[in-house]
């Protein structure tokens, strides 16, 4: 995957965690930390999970979501999912 | 190609669902925005779909939904499944306001709080996972059932306990109390395991995301029956769907015998009947060549659970309303089926209330999914409900001798209907719960008491009507809920199923209420007409009485009885 890629891949993912925690345009960047959104508690980080697997059809870990906390982070184990799954 | 899911009538664009689609659906009526939903929590799956409805519709009151009060007891996190509920809840035309207790002491604890006075829950439902003790399960099962018995008793509401994969206890199993249980089989999990524990460090175990929209399926399922909101009508297409082929094309003589029945399918609509449902066709065809294919397949299927057959050349939403029509029943209490998408698309715009579905390619797997779905799943008192269908086929009957008299008073005249009323027994309450729970428009008021509300009544006017006339037995149709008030009755409700309208029998009720109260030394009858979304029927013949319809009647008894028209009998019957 090419950085452009990568980015590209972690845009839509805060995109995603956008919609999920019903934040407003541009209130999650491809940058945002989980500690940084007050919507983004327990909850919020297993709703994202679950929006996160039916967007890429994919399966994370029990690992892998603990340490998901971050849109890289995330981008970056979506990355790996889809690569293991094929 | 691929073809589309059974929801969807064009093949998928791959553009994705905005809030503004939904909230446009949401104009369009329920059935348009339910199965938008549905494509949403297929496409983005339910948290994502759920945060898509809220965006679209940020004041649900305002979304074309029924609301209904839940009352939610959870053996593990509820937030784990809210947004699951939320959007099952709206699939199913509900607008879901939740209160979540976790875990068996909160629900005791809140028992003790409320007491009896419990009024503001329209259902009950207990949700459990499944136990990894192989003893716990059956204990489990008896403590949930004894804490959903008290719970619905404390609320006075039906209360359903939901569980997964016992396959002993499928859906459609049936109590005759106001406690049912449901299990979740694995057909409504796709192959998904029920439990996930990725998150059992900040949430213990929680249903998967499948488990969580089955339960939640079930659980509103469970809800549009309770509330009367669920399908009452399914409507078939002949060619293609019943059956592979056409009618009257074939190359025999008598065009049917190249027709192959779709037997699965065939059996889900029969399965669907015995839950309550009532079956009826619309097919663009000649009335004579269909009748001839479904005598064809008379020891499969044949013409008689059909309580309506519309089938001509006119277009497929002109043959629908035709059924509609002929039962009496609302496009939103129905569902269409056929295989044909432009059928499915002008029948969906002519009617945006009705649940239309695009009968799949795959028979099996269509007619599986009418049998797991839970808004199919059938009201509680389903042993009474199977006859329904020939129900509706003597009032199609009555309704062919309306249209040949030129006047109401021969109508009834040639009727010669018997109205047979009896007190409302131990035995007739969960008849009535249900009458109370289905009846839309002739009802008097929104006051629909579950069997134990009716139970605690202890009112000698409360009444049962059941209904004959020269065409035969119409069954129950009929029930009164009154109570004395010192010298006067107090009428809580009267409801008259649709099957019975306009022929004189809610005269016939409430005569037989007056003629009653009279002879008991009652004064009056005070009563109200409330104004609900759909019982414009009901306030109508307020109307005729000359009685108000804007604030609380009174009839004084001593002047006259109420008149009964002619052509009516009134019997009374020992209570059950």
């Amino acid at each position: 995957m090419t950085v452009r890629e990568t980015k590209a891949l972690a845009q839509e993912i805060a995109g995603i965690v956008a919609e999920v925690l019903e934040q407003p345009e541009g209130g999650i960047s491809a940058e945002t930390r989980a500690a940084e959104v007050e919507a983004w508690d327990s909850l919020g980080h297993v709703r994202i999970v679950l929006a996160l697997e039916a967007a890429f059809g994919i399966r994370f870990t029990m690992g892998e979501i603990e340490k998901g906390t971050s849109i890289p982070e995330l981008a970056r184990l979506t990355r790996e999912a889809q690569a293991r799954e094929g | 190609m691929k073809r589309p899911a059974w929801w969807r009538f064009l093949p998928e664009d791959g553009g994705a669902i905005r809030p503004e689609d939904i909230a446009a659906a949401a104009e369009a009526g329920p059935g348009v925005l339910s199965r938008l939903l549905r494509q949403a929590r297929a496409q983005l799956g339910a948290n994502r779909a759920s945060s898509l409805l809220r965006r679209a519709l940020p004041d649900m009151t305002l979304a074309p939904l029924r609301p209904v009060r839940l009352l939610f007891v959870s053996t593990y996190q509820a937030t784990a499944v809210s947004d699951a509920l939320t959007l099952a809840f709206a699939i199913a035309g509900l607008r879901l306001q939740v209160t979540a207790l976790e875990g068996i002491a909160a629900a005791e604890g809140w028992i003790g709080e409320v007491g009896t006075l419990g009024q503001n829950v329209d259902l009950v439902v207990l949700s459990t996972l499944p136990e990894p003790d192989p003893g716990a399960p059956a204990r489990r099962s008896a403590a949930l059932r004894q804490l959903a018995s008290r719970l619905a008793h404390s609320v006075q509401a039906p209360a359903v306990v939901l569980s997964f994969g016992d396959k002993a206890e499928s859906a459609d199993r049936v109590d005759d109390t106001d406690v049912r249980e449901i299990s979740v089989g694995d057909e409504a999990l796709g192959g998904a395991s029920v439990l996930d524990t990725r998150f059992a460090l900040s949430f213990g175990a929680i249903p998967s995301a499948a488990a969580a929209d089955a339960l939640a399926d079930a659980a509103a399922g469970f809800a549009a029956a309770t509330l009367g909101a669920a399908p009452k009508l399914v409507i078939t297409d002949l060619d293609g769907t019943l059956w592979r082929g056409v009618a009257g094309e074939g190359e025999a003589a008598d065009g049917a015998t190249d027709l192959v029945l779709h037997e699965a399918y065939a059996d889900a609509l029969l399965r669907l009947q015995s839950r309550g449902l009532v079956l009826a066709a619309a097919s663009r065809n000649d009335r004579a060549i269909a009748e001839a294919a479904l005598a064809g397949f008379a020891d499969h299927l044949g013409r008689q659970p059909f309580a309506s057959l519309a089938v001509a050349w006119e277009g497929k939403a002109e043959l629908v309303e035709r059924v509609l029509a002929e039962t009496g029943l609302a496009p939103e209490h129905t569902v269409f089926i056929d295989d044909d998408a432009v059928n499915c698309a002008a029948v969906a715009v002519r009617f945006p209330q009705m649940d239309v579905r695009l009968f799949s390619g795959d028979e099996a797997g269509f007619a599986a999914m009418l049998l797991a779905d839970p808004r199919l799943a059938g009201g509680p008192n389903q042993a009474v409900s199977s006859s329904r269908a020939e129900q509706y086929r003597l009032k199609a009957e009555v309704d062919r001798l309306r249209a040949e008299e030129g006047g109401l008073a021969a109508f009834l005249q040639r009727l010669q209907s018997r109205v047979i009323v009896r007190p409302l027994g131990a035995d007739d309450r969960a008849r009535a719960a249900e009458l109370a729970r289905r009846v839309n428009q002739f009802a008097f008021a929104d006051f629909r008491p579950n069997v134990t509300a009716l139970a605690e009544r202890h009112s000698a006017f409360d009444l049962l009507f059941r209904l004959e006339d020269a065409f035969g037995s119409h069954g129950i149709v009929g029930l009164v809920l009154a109570r004395r008030d010192g010298d006067v009755v107090r009428l809580d409700n009267l409801l008259l199923s649709c099957r019975a309208l306009q022929r004189g029998v809610e005269d016939a009720m409430l005569h037989a209420l007056a003629q009653r109260a009279r002879g008991g030394g009652v004064r009056a009858l005070i009563g109200r007409i409330e104004p609900l979304p759909r019982n414009t029927p009901a306030r109508d013949f307020a109307r005729r009485l000359g009685l108000d319809t804007d604030g609380v009647f009174r009839l004084d008894l001593e002047d006259s009885l109420l008149p009964l028209p002619g052509g009516i009998s009134i019997e009374d019957e020992k209570e059950r």
